[in-house]
């Protein structure tokens, strides 16, 4: 669950420009890569996943022309199942969704687990019920509801496939972001294109169409660190 | 004689998992305690004084200092490697705090005494947050380890890790509940005159403590005490 990282650009987005952001989180856990890129053409974004099962090198980030969305992960294996099952994004019927940390108590949710048995697809599957039992209601609602439940180290992307929209949150795993007027970029690692820390405990939504960049929501959490 | 063996490192958990099996449990238990090239071995005199304090015998010092190569990926013991701070950790799970298979080492080591000592219950100081960056402390590890122990033909040697499910802010109430002289104990990764207040170990403790609205007996550099 190791490494999150994104951007989103009103330029195309070339993999010289992804490669950066995944070499600065490899230290973080390397056994899997995976990756969604989309176009913000027309009304194009169904996008594309990509899922390796093993380590990441240049060759495996091959982004086709006109892409300004690519959302990834680098995974160290703490739980579930260690092929290209286990490898994020994980999807479900309206979203997909890169973890990056340790849940204690996801085996509390059995209703909420996935078949590669990773803790990750607890926070996932956990939104999505969410939204199926009242649909309609704002994602950031089934979002808070469902971390609010969940202990343990998280941050996380997640992409509302009909909302075309991203939100990310964090909670003690580190997160850091930078913004242009044209972009939004994050990763897992500090480095020049996301200098600062996205504060834990909240809740933010970036909308590639407009560039509207959001929080939309708060949550409690509790960490055994002193901060 | 002994009736089971508890590793001390002389931090906080595992002194309170000596006065918890010795005061609640009502175990006699042999302490084992290990040099492994650490940076510093501040707390393996806290091991000591607490087993003394005790009456656990025998206590046994591991020297395991030839191995310090084997170790010299971890920042604990490496002097090319600084000790990161809490910020530099979180969200790694398998930080540079994490010393290559120790724990396996410690437990395969204490087994072999404990076949020796005739005994077979083996206590270690696992906690619930440990998780976070260490494999062998995991509910897992423990299930397999003692898997493996359980073939042992004439002695099945057992590993307990009763607070494996409990935070610091758990143990430092129990351990004050029991007595525990918290200022004979150091978990600093820091091996100076005073904690650092910064690595990983130290951020955990400082919370335990700040839960339970104390101020902790140890002195820190940030703290200025």
């Amino acid at each position: 669950m190791c490494g999150i990282f994104g951007k989103i650009d009103d330029c195309a987005i070339e993999a010289a420009v992804i490669s950066p952001l995944v070499q600065a989180s490899l230290h973080r856990g390397n056994l899997g890569f995976g990756y969604f890129s989309a176009s913000l053409a027309g009304n194009d974004m169904q996008g594309a996943i990509y899922r390796f099962a093993r380590p990441y090198t240049d060759s495996l980030l091959t982004i086709d022309a006109h892409q300004h969305i690519v959302l990834g992960h680098v995974r160290a294996a703490t739980s579930g199942a260690r092929d290209k099952r286990g490898v994020h994004p994980f999807e479900s019927a309206d979203l997909l969704l890169a973890h990056n940390g340790i849940l204690l108590n996801h085996a509390d949710f059995p209703a909420w687990q996935g078949a590669a048995g990773v803790d990750s697809e607890t926070i996932l599957n956990g939104i999505q019920a969410h939204l199926d039992e009242a649909p309609g209601q704002q994602t950031a609602g089934a979002i808070t509801r469902t971390i609010s439940q969940l202990e343990g180290q998280q941050a996380c992307w997640l992409w509302h496939k009909r909302e075309r929209a991203l939100y990310l949150w964090r909670v003690m795993s580190p997160l850091f972001f930078g913004r242009t007027d044209t972009s939004l970029t994050f990763a897992s690692t500090r480095t020049n294109d996301c200098p600062h820390p996205l504060p834990e405990g909240i809740v933010y939504r970036f909308i590639p169409f407009t560039m509207a960049w959001q929080q939309v929501a708060t949550f409690p959490f509790t960490s055994p660190y002193l901060s | 004689m002994p009736d089971s063996i508890a590793i001390v490192s002389g931090g906080m958990d595992s002194v309170t998992l000596l006065h918890h099996l010795v005061k609640v449990e009502k175990r006699h238990p042999a302490v084992i305690t290990f040099a492994y090239g650490q940076k510093h071995d501040k707390e393996v005199a806290f091991a000591k004084a607490h087993a003394e304090t005790l009456e656990c015998k025998p206590f046994q010092l591991l020297d395991l200092s030839a191995f310090a190569p084997l170790f010299a990926s971890s920042s604990l013991v490496s002097e090319q490697l600084d000790i990161p701070n809490i910020e530099a950790v979180l969200g790694d799970p398998q930080p540079s705090t994490y010393v290559p298979n120790r724990n396996m080492m410690f437990l395969a080591l204490t087994a072999a005494w404990a076949e020796t000592l005739q005994v077979s219950d083996i206590y270690y100081g696992a906690q619930r947050h440990d998780i976070y960056g260490y494999w062998d402390t995991t509910p897992q590890f423990l299930a397999h380890i003692n898997a493996i122990f359980s073939l042992n033909r004439k002695m099945p040697i057992h590993i307990h890790a009763p607070f494996i499910n409990e935070s610091k802010t758990d143990i430092l109430q129990r351990g004050l509940t029991m007595g525990v002289n918290y200022a004979q104990t150091w978990s600093c990764y820091e091996g100076n005159l005073k904690a650092c207040g910064t690595c990983p170990t130290c951020a955990e403790r400082l919370k335990a403590f700040a839960d339970l609205q104390m101020i902790d007996p140890v002195p820190y550099m940030l703290l200025g005490n």
